[in-house]
């Protein structure tokens, strides 16, 4: 059966035990230390949400049509809810580094299509280009912004778009 | 193969238990209260959280200084609080994954037991959110690539159109009520959810242990103390999302991985830890799925006693009104579902008696694989093959030591499921009709009996704290209880040798002292 009698090397064996326990608390608690990505690069952020043209044109609705309509829908513009999706590159030193093609959400099409993606560059200038389409009917273009950039090591930039200032570099 | 796999964990836990029990004792054995110890590390999380919450502040800049202050302003009480508070966090880490290999190697999970260890799988994905979220409300670097690799995670799965992450990618898009939702579910939320969840896991078991023994306890909390005043948890610097975090000082015990997503993806994240998940809640049903049949009850025999309800472990014995005409008004009933064949109900039954000279010995509840009858049989034919002067009958457990090995010129060996199978009647039986000299039995360690009350309630029937208790008539000093797991079988065997010398000193059995007075 079991004994409790006092015994000093059994109480030395605990107090090993215990501070082996610590130990492994205390050590892993804080090491061995880690980088979520290879230290000294820094992190360019691409991110923003941003909602297309719509896909067809919005049209006019005749004055018999909206007799037709109920008085708290008579909207003058008959528009389809489809958003065109957002054609997305960006370019560092003239090389790709993201090119997608973003589709609305939504059942209808018809929410903001999202863009997040973490870039990872080494630190040093760099010419940045980027290019946004969000229009299916202007196959050609619709925004665009090139800048130098000086990139300090494991520096956070943070490129947001808005469609009123364009691209914003944070 | 599941016995090979349950073989290396095995192999890699015995030195431990066998150092540990060298140190601590049987009863204190670490390794025998790894559930309890999980629970303790719980409640010294909660009261030193409580004392840290009455500083804190949710918000952005509040956060940070809060913690801060307490750290350094008020180290010798805050300080050691907080210290406290993520370093018993990281404890119960380790010891909810030793219990986890602990129970699987014994295969404690399996037949019957599944539904603890089905309900133990969620509590993970409570703890571990529990101690990620606790890291996020510091907002320093650490939080500030948990936050972002977190939402990260989430945006791969189809929940938020929004992504998540942009909450954390300038300070404009910072809010202070973000800081107020995660303070919910790191305080109240998820908390909440894991009492309730430890509250199903243990819900099947009778007497289930939820708290370790003092010494334990005591020597946790201090060993606790010690390492936060030599090692007082501290931030990492505010903060800065114009800086990526980088060589951050790891948790590996909450974040372990994270290094997935950022060397692999989130969807590599989420397959392992779901995929790993159901792996686990899967193992109680892989093969070989053999279970042993339950516990049956014979009404002619059953006196409505209850001592089968009290001495189940696994709650797995009911008491019912009985409408048969039988003079005792209840009668004892067994789920099947529940029950785990330990044979401790029929232990604990009066009418499983060897004495009883009915011309089928049945006994009131009985276990169909090794009835009350046959175990008399096999003790007496166990008996019968050892012709030395002195005859020893050693009664041991299926799931300890292998006691067969020991049959031989003074030894008779019968083995049980559980030593909580044996009534006491069987140890006077022995002794005064069966001409043994001695009874020895063994079984799991004090603490870690494979079916959890076995050895207690043997060693309290014998020393006749609990019913059916030993006659007092029977000689202490011709019944002996040596504990011990299958590692333990040289130091059992030298305490049977030991008891083997003490019985040639004895005189006619009947002459010596009664087993309780």
């Amino acid at each position: 059966m079991a004994r409790s009698s006092f015994n000093p090397v059994r109480l030395a064996g605990q107090l090993v035990a215990y501070a082996a326990f610590a130990a492994m608390i205390g050590y892993f608690a804080v090491a061995p230390a880690y980088s979520p990505h290879p230290s000294g690069d820094a992190v360019v952020t691409l991110s923003f949400a941003h909602s297309g043209k719509r896909v067809t044109e919005c049209r006019e609705r005749s004055t018999e049509e909206l007799a037709k309509l109920p008085p708290n829908m008579r909207n003058p513009l008959d528009c389809s809810r489809e958003r065109s999706p957002l054609v997305v590159r960006f370019m560092v030193d003239g090389e790709v580094r993201y090119d997608r093609t973003l589709q609305p959400t939504g059942f209808s099409s018809d929410g903001n299509a999202y863009v997040y993606d973490k870039i990872l560059l080494s630190p040093g200038r760099h010419t940045i280009a980027l290019y946004l389409n969000d229009d299916v009917h202007r196959p050609d273009g619709v925004y665009e912004h090139s800048a130098e950039v000086d990139l300090k090591p494991n520096q956070i930039l943070v490129i947001d778009f808005n469609p009123n200032r364009g691209f914003v570099l944070h | 193969m599941l016995k090979t796999v349950q073989a290396v964990p095995r192999f890699l836990l015995e030195p431990l238990r066998r150092g540990l029990q060298w140190a601590f004792g049987a009863n204190d054995n670490p390794l025998h209260w790894l559930g309890a110890l999980t629970i303790f590390f719980f409640w010294v999380v909660l009261v030193s959280g409580i004392y840290v919450f009455v500083f804190f502040e949710t918000s952005i800049f509040g956060a940070y200084q809060t913690v801060d202050y307490l750290t350094h302003e008020q180290w010798y009480l805050g300080g050691v609080m907080r210290s406290l508070h993520r370093y018993a966090s990281d404890a119960a880490i380790i010891t909810l994954a030793l219990h986890m290999l602990s129970e699987f190697a014994s295969g404690r999970y399996r037949g019957a037991r599944w539904f603890s260890w089905f309900t133990g799988i969620p509590l993970l994905w409570m703890v571990f959110p529990l101690g990620i979220t606790g890291y996020w409300l510091v907002w320093d670097q650490f939080a500030q690539y948990i936050a972002l690799a977190t939402s990260e995670l989430f945006d791969a799965l189809p929940i938020f159109t929004d992504p998540m992450a942009r909450n954390f990618l300038t300070p404009d898009s910072l809010s202070d009520r973000f800081f107020t939702l995660l303070a919910f579910l790191h305080l109240l939320g998820i908390p909440i959810a894991l009492v309730f969840g430890i509250w199903f896991h243990v819900m099947r078991l009778s007497h289930p242990r939820v708290n370790p023994p003092l010494r334990l306890a005591i020597g946790s909390l201090a060993m606790l103390l010690v390492l936060s005043l030599l090692r007082p948890a501290v931030s990492h610097a505010p903060a800065d999302l114009s800086v990526a975090p980088h060589d951050l000082a790891f948790d590996w015990f909450y974040m372990l991985p994270y290094p997935l997503l950022d060397y692999g993806s989130p969807l590599l994240f989420w397959g392992v830890l779901v995929g790993s998940s159901l792996l686990l809640s899967l193992l109680p049903w892989m093969p070989p799925l053999r279970r042993a049949p339950a516990a049956v009850v014979d009404p002619g025999n059953c006196n409505g006693c209850g001592r089968c309800v009290a001495d189940c472990p696994f709650g797995a014995v009911i008491m019912h009104p009985r409408d048969d005409g039988s003079r005792y008004k209840e009668i004892a009933v067994v789920d099947p579902a529940l029950c785990t064949a330990c044979g401790i109900c029929a232990g604990a039954c009066p009418s499983s008696t060897p004495f009883r000279s009915i011309e089928q010995l049945v006994s009131g509840i009985d276990m169909p694989t090794l009835p009350i009858r046959d175990m008399r049989s096999a003790s007496r034919a166990a008996l019968d093959t050892v012709q030395a002067p002195i005859k020893v009958l050693v009664y041991g457990c299926d799931h300890a030591i292998d006691v067969h090995a020991w049959a031989g010129a003074e030894v008779a060996t019968v083995s049980l499921p559980c030593t909580g199978n044996l009534p006491p009647s069987f140890i006077e039986f022995a002794l005064r009709r069966e001409g043994a000299d001695g009874v020895f039995l063994t079984g799991c360690n004090t603490g870690d009996c494979f079916f959890r009350q076995g050895g207690a309630w043997t060693e309290a029937r014998i020393a006749g704290q609990r019913e059916p208790h030993l006659r007092g008539n029977v000689d202490a000093q011709r019944v002996h209880i040596a504990w011990g797991a299958a590692g333990d079988a040289a130091r059992v065997r030298r305490e049977l040798g030991t008891f083997i010398e003490q019985l040639r000193g004895l005189e006619n059995p009947s002459q010596g002292q009664t087993a309780h007075g």
